[in-house]
């Protein structure tokens, strides 16, 4: 592999895990569709 | 006494029953302040539904319903 | 501080409180928009002292006897949940019923204040309402408020009142002490009987109307048109297919145009930063895979925004409740009532949502009926798919959309008709619902909602999306030994030996290719996938500017890129639009169905559906265009056959059922 390839697999595998992550991150907090928590019972629980 | 059903437009009948063994659609009409004693005004007559006017709000209500409101011209 | 907002359905809750809290909850102009409790903190400006205040929104309900599960919602939340103040919103221009909840708010012993919202129409109707009295009699703070203005709207002297009761020491106490806990059912009802009693006076007290709320208004006027009973459907009709129009013809695609050029031009710069020196598997990964595959879902981002600002003004004006009037009829006649309709037009924006508003249905069945039947409607994940069809097969017709749309409601009713039969349950429930008064709708509303979708949409495709379009990208590129799949080759990929079984199944379809298969089964996970996939699967990147693809035109070009022909292409549209939703919204019909027995019926019905809508676009459309039948008829009609078959049966055997709900009945009267 020469540096580029090296740089693009890079840049794909930030992208992946940016997207990976944001998913990751929503799952947790409980929101069903990522992007958009219009729907979920936002009532924190105390 | 006579069912709303065949009630004119634009005249105020007065509640006298609402029957139907439905319990919770007496109480809900109650709520609205559809009971026995109030006023109930027919807007107009659409499609399979009768606009009514109770208190001061419109609501659309079917056949059926119209049938079980028993009611007076005063 | 806890604030709850509570009133009586349509009195505004949710605008005021998107106003306090900055937040952008969906409104709607008919009863029963919110289902959910929603929370959200105060802005700054209506907070000076920077206090901890909290507000949760709430259902509406007329009473503290709920009538619907919505309601109950409240109740509970008011009752159990024991907020620090509730804030009362009150229709000004309906005092005479709001009250009645009031009184009932008032009893609880939470400090209450009540704002008196939409005081802005009440000088147009002739009212007059003298509020100090009324705070005097009910023995609370009251507040005049407009919730839609964003100035002078009263809001910050609520809140103040908010918080000064909410701090108060000294308890309020109830106009009115209607003992919430008689024992038996008459005495609630003599109770309730004075209750009303109550409010009647205090409003023969505080209030003076010039124009008595019973005289014909220009709004009923203009009820009798549109929900005419024979004028209703048409105007239904025209306006779906003006919404679908600008969204998809006039406005949309050219904006789509403009944009998909952006992405074009960044997929080109990215190709030529990358050079001739990087790999091609790595290089085609990130350019046709990710940016292609994302930008191709992206690029219908125009035409979604425009159609959510369309179906936000429709919302707004009030002219759904009307749409309820009209079709009650049609759906009476399968067992539904006119409320079935407010799940579906939620449903247009979003499965789930959808899913949920089936709460405001009263009736089981029909509740039950209507989470399983309502993502028929065309939500907007499924509407880069139609775009992308009616783009690359129908010139970018306008028909296409609105024929799902209608598509959508006919098959809802023909499968309540089925379900009711299969159930047996044929019990008749009567149809209610408050009208809400026609208003200008706000193009600022309008807006709003449109950026919150466009926003949920490209975070959707920035995440989702483009793992997914990364993975099959991946699969589609390697065979099972990690070999890149050969160009002349690329049956030989993991994607194509997984997809290829289930394409056979779709033979009878007429799209019995691989990659057709895949892009269904992507669809579950979100429904854009199946452009993303069919994207990066056909090494497409653009499917806006169809003319570059020379796709416009007969069945031998377009075939020579997808493999398929219109009729096909109009069988597959169909068999994505009706079969399952996406996980999610089989997630939100799992908690309304409350049933592992009706969730399985429901998917299994859904991809029958699917499956014998998609055979019957194809077999007749093929029929007729060609005079001979489509491949695979034969094994197609066992297939159908087997699927109707065992309906029927069911229905055979519901219909026994049918004389035991009947006996049910007899024995409760």
């Amino acid at each position: 592999m020469s540096t580029v390839d090296f740089v693009v697999v890079g840049v794909i595998a930030l992208i992946l895990a940016l997207a990976i992550n944001k998913i990751v991150k929503d799952k947790k907090k409980g929101v069903k569709c990522i992007g958009c928590d219009a729907c979920c019972d936002k009532s924190r629980k105390r | 006494m006579m069912s709303l059903a065949n009630g004119k437009l634009n005249t105020p009948y007065t509640v006298n029953r609402v029957n139907t063994e439905q319990e919770d659609i007496r109480e809900f009409l109650f709520t609205l302040g559809c009971y026995p004693g109030e006023k109930v005004t027919i807007i107009s007559k659409l499609a399979s539904n009768y606009i009514v006017s109770i208190k001061d709000a419109r609501y659309s209500i079917d056949e059926d319903l119209a049938k079980a409101i028993i009611c007076s011209n005063h | 501080m806890r604030i709850a907002l509570a009133g009586n359905p349509n009195s505004g809750k949710t605008t005021l409180f998107n106003a306090i809290t900055g937040k952008v909850e969906h409104v709607g102009n008919w009863p029963g928009v919110t289902v959910e409790k929603k929370e959200g903190d105060v802005k700054q400006n209506l907070n000076p002292r920077k206090e901890n205040l909290v507000v949760v929104d709430l259902p509406g309900a007329y009473s503290m006897s709920p009538y619907t599960s919505e309601e109950s919602i409240t109740k509970d939340f008011v009752q159990n949940e024991n907020p620090d103040v509730i804030i009362n919103i009150v229709d000004a221009t309906n005092l005479s019923r709001s009250l009645f909840f009031t009184t009932q708010l008032l009893e609880l012993g939470i400090p209450v204040v009540v704002a008196l919202n939409k005081s802005d129409l009440t000088e147009a109707k002739g009212i007059a309402i003298n509020i100090p009295t009324l705070s005097d009699i009910l023995k609370c703070p009251v507040i005049a408020t407009v919730a839609t203005k964003s100035a002078n709207n009263g809001l910050l002297e609520l809140m103040n009142a908010a918080i000064i009761v909410g701090k108060s020491q000294k308890k309020q106490t109830a106009p009115f002490a209607g003992g919430a806990k008689k024992a038996s059912k008459e005495g609630f009802e003599k109770a309730d009987k004075k209750r009303y009693a109550f409010v009647n006076d205090v409003v023969a007290e505080v209030e003076k109307r010039k124009i008595s709320s019973e005289k014909q208004t220009l709004q009923d006027k203009v009820d009798r048109i549109i929900a005419h009973k024979w004028l209703g459907i048409p105007i239904f009709a025209a306006i779906i297919y003006l919404v679908f129009s600008i969204s998809q013809a006039w406005v949309g695609p050219p904006l789509a145009d403009i944009f998909v050029g952006w992405i074009d031009l960044f997929n080109e710069t990215v190709g030529s930063l990358l050079g001739e020196d990087v790999n091609p598997v790595i290089g085609a990964l990130l350019l046709d895979g990710i940016i292609g595959g994302v930008g191709a879902v992206i690029g219908f981002l125009p035409l979604i925004m425009v159609l959510f600002f369309c179906l936000a003004l429709l919302e707004d004006c009030g002219y759904m409740a009307r749409v309820a009037v009209v079709m009650d009829r049609f759906f009476k006649k399968v067992g539904l009532s006119g409320r079935s309709i407010i799940p579906m037009i939620v449903g247009t924006g979003c499965g789930i949502p959808g899913v949920m508003a089936t709460r405001t249905i009263k009736n089981e069945r029909q509740r039950r009926t209507m989470a399983m039947l309502t993502t028929f409607m065309p939500c907007g994940a499924k509407l880069p798919i139609i775009a992308l069809f009616a783009g690359v097969f129908f010139g970018e017709n306008s028909w296409v959309g609105t024929s799902m749309y209608f598509l959508g409601i006919f098959v809802i009713i023909i499968g309540a008709l089925i379900i009711r039969q299969i159930t047996g349950d044929f019990s008749r429930s009567y149809f209610i619902m408050e009208l809400p008064e026609y208003r200008f709708p706000s193009i600022k509303r309008a807006a709003v909602s449109m950026l919150m979708r466009a926003k949920a949409f490209i975070i959707k495709a920035g995440t989702i999306i483009l793992v997914s379009n990364a993975v099959v990208h991946i699969l589609q590129t390697f065979d099972w030994q990690f070999q890149v799949v050969a160009e002349t080759a690329p049956e030989t990929s993991i994607l194509a030996s997984i997809a290829t079984p289930l394409a056979v199944l779709f033979i009878p379809l007429g799209f019995g290719l691989w990659q057709f298969a895949a892009a269904a089964v992507t669809g579950f996970i979100a429904k854009e996938n199946v452009v993303g996939t069919l994207a990066v699967c056909f090494g497409i990147t653009n499917f806006i500017d169809v003319e570059e693809l020379a796709l416009v035109g007969s069945g031998s070009e377009v075939s020579a890129v997808f493999g398929i022909g219109a009729v096909a292409a109009l069988a597959y549209l169909v068999f994505n639009l009706f079969t399952p939703p996406c996980f999610a919204a089989i997630g939100a019909m799992n908690s309304e169905l409350e049933s592992r027995k009706w969730l399985t019926g429901a998917i299994a019905f859904q991809l029958g559906m699917g499956y014998v809508l998609a055979f019957l676009v194809y077999q007749i459309g093929t029929l007729v265009s060609t005079g001979s039948l489509g491949q695979g008829f034969i094994g197609g009609l066992i297939a159908v056959a087997i699927m109707v078959g065992f309906v029927v049966y069911l229905m055979k055997k519901g219909s026994k059922n049918k004389q035991i709900f009947a006996e049910m009945q007899a024995v409760k009267l």
